[in-house]
């Protein structure tokens, strides 16, 4: 990692204390669905795919995508920042903020870029996996909204920029799982109930006999950590972004429609057991010493669920929502401005958690 | 061994297809095996599988062929001439090189899309400047479609017709072209 940049520095304390929009919380039925996310894979005509290109080239990419801020109006309050100036630490905070992909990150490819508007509704990776990927993520259920954002910035780089496509595949993409529309959509939900009633894995199976997966918020192996289950397409080719919106919307309502009903079963059942669990949550929270991120996530998805419910009221979605990013152990250093070790994170965390609940 | 499909030449490749815990093996020539790799595979229902479920079978039985086909003969690794990018280091890494790709390596490709997209064609967004010439070369193909069956149907007049339609789209094509 280089040396960072001043202006990276402060670009990034500037993403540690400002709130993304969709973490204020107030989307359409957010009592279940937390946000709506789409993105776009993107290649550049004439220059190879990023694991195919050399330093010039990915250097051509983003003098492009640096040009588009520069002469384009509808991105002059676009921010960028290069990933190869940053520190890991920074990168691991990107990533838990939910702002650039862990591919991103991963990747070392030299030239990568983050490019984002400052209330990180609108975003571009640049050099990726490919060499655009333009990204739309907003609070609650609301693929149309997210898709006409999405949809709108992209041609405007059709404007100034031209794309790799052709007539057979499409929006041309280095991974093939990618190429057609390029388009992967995704709804973020909160389903206690569901997973409560041991009623998930049905409904899983529906999904993806429809050509859509799911999985956990926290990555790979955490499995379904604080109750939350990310449904995005699998299928990019042979579909219109709009029969692939139209699907995953039909799945939304579905997970909605059940996990209310749960919800309802739930409380006429066993209200008591739902309020002591939640109860004991807040509890817990509010007095511990020592906490993990386990511990955390899955307290604050019964506390979630005590917002969703009507039980707890002084709590807001925008809390939850904070907590649930900066309990993560990259964000809770760069909070605090320095390394920690285990347990002294788990010390801070529980403090944290404290101040933000009072 | 012989190949257990065609029983004529000597199988050189192994496919294990496992599904669930049951695995079954099939001894093939390479002939027959780039036949069923793509055919048989496609045929798939998804909605009695899971995608990760075909795709690893799709690459252990890639991956044995390759292995197989590296040994049988060197000479024939494709390589796009815009990127490099071999098909071999396709199949190990999952990523092609640049936008031509697509096209060089489309052969091969398209069964693989089609298992993984169920479709081969894309549908949606186009740039609005390839717009015009995407919607004019989609037309071509339906005429000259069209001028198949008529052939078939014996109808010489239509055929006539459709052909000086097709000659005179190819025209105005090329002539986009050069604009």
């Amino acid at each position: 990692m280089g040396i960072m940049s001043n202006k990276e520095a402060i670009l990034i304390r500037e993403l540690r204390d400002t709130t993304a929009q969709w973490v204020k919380g107030d989307g359409p039925f957010n009592h279940i669905v937390i946000s709506t996310r789409m993105r776009l894979a993107r290649n550049l005509k004439g220059i190879p795919f990023p694991c195919k290109a050399n330093n010039e080239q990915l250097e051509q990419v983003l003098i492009q995508s640096e040009k588009l801020l520069k002469n384009n109006k509808h991105f002059c309050d676009f921010k960028i920042i290069k990933i190869n100036d940053l520190t890991d630490l920074d990168i691991q905070f990107l990533v838990e903020k939910r702002l650039i992909s862990i591919t991103l990150a991963k990747l070392n490819y030299p030239n990568r870029a983050f490019i984002y508007k400052p209330d990180e509704v609108i975003s571009i990776m640049v050099n990726e996996e490919d060499h655009f990927r333009i990204q739309c993520l907003l609070p609650g259920f609301q693929l149309e909204k997210v898709w006409d954002m999405v949809n709108w910035y992209d041609d405007q780089i059709m404007n100034e920029i031209e794309y790799a496509f052709n007539e057979n595949e499409g929006f041309l993409t280095s991974c093939p799982t990618n190429v057609g529309t390029g388009l992967r959509a995704s709804i973020m939900l909160h389903l206690p109930g569901l997973l409560a009633l041991n009623k998930i894995n049905d409904l899983m199976a529906n999904i993806s006999e429809m050509g859509y997966a799911v999985r956990g918020f926290y990555g790979e192996g955490t499995d379904f950590l604080g109750n939350l289950f990310q449904v995005s397409n699998q299928i990019t080719l042979g579909f219109s972004e709009e029969e692939i919106i139209e699907r995953l919307k039909t799945i939304g309502k579905k997970l909605i429609e059940e996990e209310e009903k749960a919800r309802e079963e739930l409380m006429v059942h066993s209200k008591q057991k739902i309020e002591d669990q939640i109860m004991r949550a807040y509890g817990i929270l509010t007095n511990a010493k020592i906490i993990s991120t386990a511990e955390a996530i899955d307290l604050l998805s019964k506390i979630r669920f005590g917002l969703e419910l009507g039980i707890l009221t002084k709590i807001g979605y925008d809390t939850i929502n904070r907590l649930m990013l900066i309990i993560q152990s990259g964000y809770l250093q760069l909070l605090k401005s320095r390394k920690m070790d285990e347990n002294e994170r788990d010390m801070t965390r529980a403090k944290l958690i404290q101040e933000l609940l009072d | 061994m012989l190949c257990q499909i065609c029983k004529k030449n000597k199988a050189t490749i192994t496919i294990v297809k496992v599904i669930e815990l049951n695995k079954t093996e099939l001894h093939v020539c390479s002939e027959c095996a780039h036949y069923l790799l793509g055919n048989s595979i496609s045929s798939f229902s998804f909605s009695q599988y899971n995608i990760n479920e075909i795709l690893d079978n799709l690459l252990s039985a890639f991956a044995q062929y390759d292995k197989v086909d590296n040994i049988v003969s060197k000479k024939n690794i494709m390589t796009c001439p815009k990127c490099n990018m071999t098909y071999n280091e396709f199949v190990q890494s999952g990523r092609l090189g640049c936008g031509n790709c697509y096209e060089y390596f489309r052969k091969q490709l398209n069964p693989l899309l089609g298992r993984l997209h169920g479709h081969s064609q894309h549908i949606g967004k186009v740039p609005l400047a390839i717009k015009e010439r995407f919607v004019r070369l989609k037309r071509l193909k339906e005429i000259k479609d069209e001028l198949q069956r008529a052939i078939l149907k014996e109808e010489y007049e239509k055929a006539a017709q459709l052909r000086d339609m097709i000659i005179a789209e190819e025209k105005r094509l090329k002539n986009g072209n050069n604009e």
